[in-house]
């Protein structure tokens, strides 16, 4: 990196939007999961032409450029590992145009994901995807890491919702990618390469998405199961049915305890239970056969209690208990390492039934919630110190169950990302010739290795 | 309160960052450092000896409103308002020193002589901050008291806090009437008081105890303290019992805090109906505000909502935006961050069309009238209580 970096971005770009001071700097150096070194300088862009201009001075300088939405990450993705050009995209967070009529919506990619839900309602369309960060995460971070989340076991992730976007490769150049056409089958598929590429090949500076019709009736199931596999069973079940639930969650008893006095008791099951959360939507018709057939497999797998959700404010206590797992597990355990295997539905019951097992063998304790529906479970381990023995063993863990995973034909990642994180343990998964296939790709966009080095691959 | 302390709290903070989109001073700019998350990630390398300029310290402590609406969502539950308070008191009393510490708050010396000096001053300062300053009435609350014996063992009291003394006594002394019809015994005590909130928002934790002191012989008996005003409610209910903590007076703080009840709250848990009389006029709509104070602080919902609701000819139409960015200070700290705030509630007064709005905190109310002082035909800015007495 060459001397001048900072007096040459400060030429292009405006004063204000350049930081150089080091405790500013300090908060551009974690994400919800990981805290490492911050960045040379941070940049925050109000519009592509800023990013473009960013990115043509750190490409001359060979600067490491480091893009980050609202760091909601869970794997280090928006945290330098070098000296870096931290890009900020939270001042770019306009819903350019909702187009009621092809059912698209444009926007920047510092939309909070929230945010352009709720716009999407008021034309009675959805933006479908739906992390459990969709409030505090932003849409650039989600198709970044091709977020999953609540309804994607009806509706699918962020990438299959991008129709196009606008790229800003390292050396300042702009890609247009994709159409806003039901259908285009021209060239390869870069929207495709770039969703889930975790800022490893551009900028994403604009983005289309598809929007649907918004399902006018949903309503809220709670099984509740004295045993935890039964529970997962009983997923799979659901799932083999003629059933498509919009949402299929399980909390185990442990995340129940940790959100206990933050959501009202009367929505919440009794200590030790373990509790699956359904929706279903569609009209009037769909919804209630639904929730007769949900009801019948649940008891036949052998829940314990099923109830709907009478009112609003009792599915939305429900929901938003669900949401609060990740963060309110630190009030049962100081000290966690959150992960997000996936494997096939059909071998979820297993993936549990060995969890447990890992669990006994190491001795933690852990809790398990997520995206039952998808086979995609955050299985978090608990400690009340981070001392060196403690790392030593969460790490076995983590390994043990990323191979537990991978046997069952999973993956180590379903929705977090590689980020720095899971890269150490990234070839457990991915062949060499596969990685020298994503290398050469990028290669392809960052000659130089330039955008958010050391990460995802 | 030590460092230690305050860096246990930060410590808390798993940086999930679910603070940020509700934080009214983040939504300015986006600036991560104005975000709770941000600052008690600076706070804790403050904390443990990293070098932090006046600009980013002032950014640390300075831009916020303690409003608490990041507390309110954090699932960690981070009481990242009272971490600033704390920081700013640690500050002030030289814990965290240096030339960044002094500018960081530059400011509180000065008002804190003069509040001390003027109780009339606590709300005319604040009100300055925020370029609207109404004149004082002719006739304060004590004035207009005057000849009237004071009850021995009254059933309640009401504490009119500065605002209800010197700036609108004639609420009070409508409050007081309220009582009358419903055959409450309620007096004001007859010396003006006030609940030092301005003092402990700025850090100035000595000076808010010295304040309050007085406050403990003034309202004698076990009887209910009714405050006119939410921020007053806040600081005598919620706050007072952790200034006191561990010093002089910590039972005489905790008991006082338990016979607090604000106005809103108190008529609607006595289920309170206003009288019905003929609805001569059109349907007015009022644009009713939740002050921070209430909605965050003592976590209560607007008592004044359910009995406004009966009476026909109101409609009430809900503020989205809650901080109008006049607490915590903020006015007298970064006054451009104050009205950048306020310029957002502004606009979503305009929009509303109404004609009246109502706030049942002084401080919010005064925020308010100078909002809306700006527009072309500007709404009434009233005490909630009022739309009772009228």
């Amino acid at each position: 990196m060459s001397i001048g970096l900072i007096e040459d971005l400060r030429a292009v770009l405006p004063a204000e939007s350049i930081i150089t001071d080091p405790t500013y700097l300090a908060c551009y150096s974690y994400d919800a999961k990981v805290v490492g070194s911050p960045p040379l300088a941070a940049v925050r862009a109000r519009s592509e032409e800023d990013v473009r201009r960013a990115c043509s001075v750190c490409y001359v300088h060979r600067a490491p450029i480091v893009p980050r939405g609202a760091s909601t990450g869970m794997a280090g993705g928006a945290v330098p590992v070098m000296d870096s050009v931290m890009i900020d995209l939270s001042r770019m967070h306009r819903i350019i145009e909702i187009d009621r009529e092809l059912a698209i919506a444009i926007v920047e990619p510092g939309v909070f994901t929230g945010d352009l839900q709720k716009e999407a309602e008021k034309f009675n369309l959805m933006y479908a995807p739906d992390p459990a960060s969709a409030a505090i995460s932003t849409i650039g971070g989600n198709v970044a890491t091709n977020a999953g989340g609540l309804r994607a076991v009806k509706y699918g992730v962020t990438g299959d919702y991008v129709m196009a976007l606008r790229l800003v490769l390292a050396d300042g150049r702009v890609l247009s990618l994709g159409r806003k056409t039901k259908k285009s089958v021209v060239g390869l598929n870069l929207v495709g390469l770039v969703v889930g590429s975790e800022g490893t090949l551009g900028i994403i500076t604009q983005i289309t998405l598809r929007l649907i019709p918004l399902p006018p009736i949903k309503r809220t199931m709670a099984a509740l199961f004295d045993d935890l596999e039964t529970a997962v069973v009983s997923v799979t079940r659901l799932l083999a049915s003629e059933t498509l639930p919009s949402a299929l969650e399980l909390m185990d008893a442990g995340c129940i305890e940790a959100v206990r006095g933050q959501t009202p008791d009367s929505v919440l099951p009794r200590a030790g239970l373990h509790m699956l959360l359904i929706e279903v939507d569609g009209d009037e018709v769909d919804v209630n056969r639904d929730i007769g057939a949900v009801t019948r497999i649940c008891k036949e797998s052998g829940a314990a209690q099923i109830r709907l959700a009478e009112n609003k404010n009792e599915t939305d206590e429900l929901w938003a208990a669900r949401r609060a797992i990740s963060s309110a597990i630190y009030k049962i355990s100081p000290v966690k390492v959150a992960e997000d295997v996936v494997v096939p539905i059909n071998k979820a019951a297993e993936l549990i039934r060995e969890i447990s097992h890992i669990g006994d063998r190491l001795a933690f304790r852990y809790v398990t919630f997520g995206h039952a529906g998808d086979g995609n479970f955050h299985v978090n381990i608990l400690c009340d110190t981070n001392d060196a023995e403690y790392s030593e063993k969460a790490e076995k863990a983590r390994e043990d169950l990323y191979k537990t995973a991978l046997k069952l034909g999973g993956s180590i990642s379903g929705e977090h990302g590689v980020g720095s994180h899971k890269l150490p343990y990234f070839s457990l998964e991915i062949e060499p010739q596969e990685r020298a296939v994503m290398k050469k790709v990028k290669e392809v966009f960052d000659p130089l290795n330039l955008m958010n080095p050391m990460k995802a691959y | 309160m030590t460092g230690e302390d305050l860096l246990k709290i930060a410590e808390r903070c798993v940086r999930c960052g679910k603070c940020r989109p509700d934080c009214p001073v983040f939504a300015l700019d986006r600036n991560e450092e104005q975000s709770a998350r941000g600052k008690l990630h600076i706070l804790s390398k403050l904390l443990s000896g990293a070098t932090v300029s006046p600009e980013v310290l002032s950014d640390v402590v300075g831009s916020c409103s303690l409003c608490g609406q990041c507390s309110a969502v954090c699932d960690a539950a981070v009481e990242a308002a009272e971490a600033v308070r704390v920081a700013r008191a640690l500050i002030q009393s030289g814990v965290i020193s240096g030339d960044s510490a002094t500018r960081a708050l530059p400011q509180c010396p000065y008002i804190s002589e003069r509040l001390q000096e003027n109780p009339a001053l606590r709300f005319l300062i604040s009100s300055l901050a925020n370029r609207y300053a109404p004149a004082l009435p002719q006739r304060n609350l004590m004035n207009l008291l005057e000849g009237k014996p004071i009850i021995v063992q009254p059933d309640a009291w009401l504490f009119p806090g500065c605002g209800g003394t010197w700036l609108f006594p004639q609420i009070s002394m409508k409050a007081l009437d309220l009582f009358k019809a419903l055959s409450l015994r309620a007096d004001i005590p007859r010396e003006p008081a006030c609940c030092a909130l301005p003092l402990y928002d700025l850090g100035l934790f000595e000076e808010a105890k010295a304040m309050i002191e007085p406050l403990f012989s003034l309202m004698p008996g076990a009887v209910p303290i009714i405050v006119l005003c939410a921020s007053c409610a806040a600081m005598l209910k919620v706050h007072l019992p952790r200034l006191f903590n561990g010093a002089s007076y910590e039972k005489e703080a905790r008991d006082l805090a338990n016979r607090v009840t604000e106005l809103g709250c108190f008529l609607s848990d006595q289920h309170y109906a206003p009288q019905a009389r003929p609805e001569k006029t059109r349907p007015i709509t009022v644009f009713l505000h939740d002050p921070c104070s209430m909605k965050y602080t003592m976590k209560m919902p607007n008592g004044y909502r359910k009995i406004l609701e009966m009476i026909p000819r109101i409609q009430i139409a809900d503020m989205k935006l809650t901080c109008c960015g006049h607490g915590g200070g903020l006015g007298l700290i970064r006054p451009e961050i104050s009205e950048k705030i306020a310029s957002n509630v502004a606009d979503e007064i305009a929009q509303s069309n109404a004609k009246i709005v109502a706030s049942n905190c002084f401080g919010c109310l005064l925020q308010l009238a100078g909002i809306a002082s700006g527009h072309a035909n500007p709404p009434a800015v009233v005490h909630t209580a009022s739309l009772l007495f009228n």
